[in-house]
C-alpha cells in the first residue's frame, strides 16, 4: 500500500443524490420534497422483492467470512429457518 | 403565596409527556385517543426532534402478535438473540408485552398515518445487521412531521421549545412539573395526574465520537446532541430509581462518520461489511471490535482499522443510497463533497469509546413502564431495555393505552407552591449571574472527567479521582453558571442534568466490582458469580446516592396476551 | 462555518428557525430572515438544509473534523 490515497477520496457522484438535486433544482423545491418523489422512482430499479437474489448475495458474503474465521456459516448465523 | 405570581403560565392536564420523539409522540396520540387531556413538552420541535428527527430507515421489528408466556420463557435465549426488545436487562413482563405487540405496533402506527408499507402495498422485512435478525425497512424521512401532524389533528396540547426543569411531587407521587420556554424564558407550571418521561438517553457526559478539536462541541453522531438526560435527571431528583447506569454503549470513533448514515454502514441490508487493518488485511471481526479486541489490535500496531462495503453488488450499493436518503440525506451530500465513495472508500475507525447509555441503563420501570414513583412512567431510551424505535414506539403506544386506568383513579392533588419556588430559583439563577462560567465550559470539564477517569477501562483509583473532581465542579461551578438569554439558560439546565447523571454514572461504575459484558474493571477482571442475574439500582434518598444489586421480578406467566 | 444562509434566495418562511433541533438560529425581525446565532452548536444534521424550500442553506463540514 504505497499509495496513501488508495481507498481514500475521489471525485464521484451518487446517482441518487444527482437525481434528487436535479429534481429539486428543476421544480424549485426543498430537498425533502424532491427526495420523496425521486426515491419512490429509484426503488423501482432495485431488486428489493427478489428474495432469491438477496439470499444469494447475503449467503455468498457469509461463506467468505466463515472461511476467514475457519468456521461454518451455520455455526455463526445458525441454520436457515 | 399565589402560584400565579410564581409562574408565567399554569397548565393543567391528565397526562404530561416529557419529550416528543419516537416514544413520546405515539404515547401522546394514543392517550389522547382514549379521551384524556394530553400535554407534550418538547425542547426542540416535534416535527424534527429526537433520534428520528432527520429520518429513519428501519423499524427493527418482527411480525409476532402472540405467544404464550410459557412458550416465551421457554424460548427466551433464542428470542433474546433475535431482538433487543427482549433482554436480560429489562423487566421480563415488559419484554414479553413488547415482543407480543410487535405486529400490533405496526398496525397502530399505520393507523395513525406512519407509512409502514412500500408503494406495492407490502411490508418489507429484511435481514438486518448481517445477523439474520428481522427488521422492517421503512421510508421514514418524514416520520416526525407525520407524528407531529397526528398529534395536532387529535388536539394534543404540544408546547414546542419547552424544556422540563423538575418534577413536582407529593407523598411519593408526581403531581406535575416545572418547565421553561427556551426562547421566551417563560416559567411554566404544569399540573398533571401522570407523567411519561420520553426524553431519550444521554451522551453528553462523554466527548462526541466525532473528534471536536475546535469549537464545534455538539458533533454527536448516533443520537441527537439535544439529548442531555433532562428527563432522567428530573426524575432522579424526584426520587426515581435508575438502573445499570454504568452501562454505556461502545461507539466507534470514526473520522469519516459524518459522511455516512447513522447506522447504515453496519446494517447495509444484510451483507456483512469487511473490516481491514491499515495494511489491507481483512480482519476476522464481525460487526465491530469489542474494546479489548481493539486494544489488542492497537498494541500490535494493526490500527487504524477500516470499514468497507466495496464488495456490495451494484444493487446493494443503490440500497445503501436509499437508506441514506431515508435516514440522513445530508450524508449523501457530505460523502460526495468529501469524496467518500462507498464503492471504494474505507471508513477509518480510530478507536472505541463510550457513548450514549444503552440497553441496560435508564429509569427502572416494571412490566407496565411504571417507575418507582407513583404516576411516573418512562418509555423509549429513557427507560432500560431495548434501544430502538420499536422499543420507543411500541412502548409509547402501550403506555398511551394503559395510562387511562391510572388517570381515572388518580386523586386530585394540590401543587406545593414552595416546591415550585425552590425549583424556579435554582433554574433561573444563571440569568442573574454576571462574569460567571459559560455552560459549555463546565460541560467540557464534565466530559473530560468521564473520558479520562471513567472511559472504557475502569479502575478504583481513576473512578475515585473522577468522582472527587466532579464533586468539586458541582460545588464550585454550578453556582457560577451564567446565561445571558433563555437559549443559554437551556444549556445551563442541560449541564446541571448532565452533571447529576455523570455522578450517578461514576457511582454505578464504582459499585460494580466485577467485569461483566462491556463494563470493564481492570482491577476486577472477572465476573462475580454472586451478581449473576442481578441489576444495579441507584436512587437519591435522604440527600444521598444509594446503590443496591438485586434481581428483577420474574415474568408472571398468568399474564394475558 | 457549518451553516450558511444565502440571503438572496431566502424567502423568510421560518422553517429553519422553527425546526432546528439545537435552536442555533435566531430570527431577525428587521430583515425578516434567520441568523445563525449559535453556529458552534450546530451538529450538522442537515434538517435546515433539506427543509429549506429555496435550498438557500448550505452546510459544510468544518476543517477540524476532516
Amino acid at each position: 500500500m504505497s499509495d496513501y490515497n488508495e481507498h481514500y477520496e475521489e471525485d464521484f457522484k451518487f446517482p441518487l443524490w444527482e437525481l434528487i438535486k436535479k429534481r429539486a433544482d428543476t421544480k424549485d423545491i426543498s430537498y425533502v420534497a424532491a427526495i420523496e418523489k425521486v426515491v419512490s422512482e429509484y426503488i423501482k430499479t432495485i431488486r428489493y422483492r427478489d428474495e432469491k437474489f438477496e439470499k444469494e448475495c447475503i449467503q455468498k458474503r457469509r461463506k467468505e467470512f466463515a472461511k476467514l474465521v475457519n468456521k461454518k456459516p451455520e455455526d455463526i448465523w445458525g441454520s436457515e429457518k | 403565596m399565589n402560584l400565579n405570581k410564581a409562574a408565567d403560565k399554569i397548565l393543567e392536564t391528565d397526562v404530561l409527556v416529557v419529550g416528543g420523539g419516537m416514544a413520546g409522540c405515539p404515547a401522546a396520540v394514543k392517550a389522547r385517543e382514549d379521551g384524556l387531556k394530553v400535554t407534550l413538552i418538547e425542547k426542540a420541535n416535534t416535527a424534527r426532534s429526537g433520534s428520528a428527527g432527520v429520518g429513519m430507515d428501519h423499524y427493527p421489528v418482527g411480525l409476532m402478535d402472540y405467544m404464550s408466556p410459557r412458550e416465551f420463557l421457554a424460548n427466551w435465549d433464542n428470542i433474546k438473540r433475535e431482538t433487543d426488545l427482549v433482554t436480560d436487562w429489562a423487566d421480563p413482563t415488559r419484554c414479553y408485552r413488547l415482543y407480543t405487540h410487535q405486529l400490533w405496533s405496526i398496525n397502530e402506527l399505520e393507523r395513525i398515518g406512519v407509512p409502514m408499507r412500500w408503494n406495492d402495498g407490502e411490508l418489507r422485512p429484511t435481514p438486518g445487521h448481517g445477523t439474520g435478525t428481522p427488521l422492517l425497512r421503512v421510508h421514514w424521512l418524514n416520520v416526525k412531521p407525520t407524528l407531529a401532524t397526528a398529534m395536532r389533528n387529535r388536539k394534543v396540547e404540544v408546547l414546542e421549545r419547552t424544556m422540563v426543569i423538575d418534577l413536582l411531587t407529593k407523598n411519593g407521587a408526581v403531581v406535575g412539573a416545572t418547565a421553561i420556554n427556551t426562547r421566551t424564558g417563560e416559567f411554566i407550571v404544569i399540573k398533571a395526574k401522570a407523567i411519561i418521561i420520553a426524553t431519550g438517553s444521554l451522551g453528553r457526559c462523554y466527548s462526541p465520537s466525532t473528534p471536536t478539536p475546535w469549537k464545534y462541541k455538539f458533533l454527536y453522531h448516533y443520537c441527537p446532541a439535544s439529548m442531555s438526560g433532562d428527563g432522567w435527571a428530573a426524575a432522579f431528583r424526584a426520587g426515581v430509581e435508575m438502573v445499570n447506569m454504568d452501562y454505556t454503549d461502545i461507539g466507534i470513533l470514526i473520522s469519516d462518520e459524518l459522511s455516512i448514515s447513522f447506522g447504515n454502514l453496519v446494517m447495509n441490508e444484510g451483507i456483512l461489511p469487511k473490516i481491514f487493518s491499515w495494511d489491507g488485511q481483512e480482519l476476522p471481526i464481525k460487526g465491530m471490535p469489542r474494546p479489548l479486541e481493539y486494544a489488542e489490535l492497537e498494541k500490535a500496531g494493526r490500527d487504524p482499522i477500516y470499514y468497507s462495503i466495496e464488495h456490495l453488488p451494484d444493487d446493494f450499493q443503490k440500497r445503501v443510497e436509499v437508506c441514506m436518503a431515508d435516514e440522513r440525506p445530508v450524508s449523501l451530500k457530505m460523502a460526495q463533497d468529501r469524496g467518500f465513495n462507498p464503492r471504494s472508500h474505507r471508513y477509518v475507525n480510530m478507536t472505541n469509546r463510550p457513548f450514549l447509555f444503552r440497553t441496560p441503563a435508564g429509569i427502572n420501570t416494571d412490566g407496565y413502564f411504571k417507575s418507582t414513583v407513583t404516576g411516573l412512567y418512562a418509555i423509549g431510551d429513557a427507560t432500560n431495555g431495548g434501544h430502538s424505535c420499536v422499543n420507543a414506539a411500541c412502548g409509547g403506544l402501550l403506555v398511551g393505552n394503559d395510562i387511562v386506568d391510572f388517570v381515572k383513579k388518580a386523586e386530585d392533588t394540590e401543587i406545593d407552591k414552595a416546591q415550585v419556588e425552590a425549583q424556579k430559583e435554582i433554574a433561573l439563577a444563571p440569568l442573574y449571574v454576571k462574569d460567571g462560567t459559560e455552560p459549555m465550559e463546565l460541560e467540557c470539564a464534565i466530559r473530560y472527567i468521564c473520558d479520562r477517569y471513567v472511559g472504557l477501562f475502569r479502575s478504583e483509583g481513576k473512578l475515585r479521582e473522577g468522582m472527587r473532581r466532579l464533586g468539586t465542579l458541582k460545588r464550585v461551578f454550578i453556582p457560577k453558571l451564567m446565561a445571558k438569554n433563555p437559549h443559554y439558560l437551556m444549556r445551563c439546565l442541560e449541564v446541571r442534568n448532565i452533571l447529576d447523571m455523570a455522578e450517578v454514572h461514576i457511582e454505578a461504575c464504582m459499585e460494580r466490582k466485577e467485569t461483566r459484558g462491556d463494563c470493564l474493571r481492570l482491577d476486577y477482571p472477572v465476573k462475580a458469580p454472586s451478581l449473576d442475574g442481578k441489576l444495579q439500582f441507584q436512587k437519591f434518598e435522604n440527600g444521598k446516592l444509594v446503590s443496591c444489586m438485586r434481581k428483577l421480578t420474574p415474568l408472571n406467566i398468568e399474564i394475558g396476551g | 462555518m457549518p451553516v450558511k444562509i444565502d440571503y438572496k434566495g431566502c424567502i423568510g418562511c421560518k422553517k429553519c428557525y422553527d425546526l432546528c433541533p439545537l435552536d442555533v438560529f435566531s430570527w431577525d425581525e428587521v430583515i425578516g430572515m434567520p441568523v445563525v446565532a449559535y453556529d458552534e452548536e450546530c451538529w450538522h444534521c442537515g434538517i435546515c438544509w433539506m427543509e429549506c424550500p429555496k435550498r438557500a442553506i448550505d452546510i459544510t463540514y468544518p476543517a477540524s473534523n476532516w
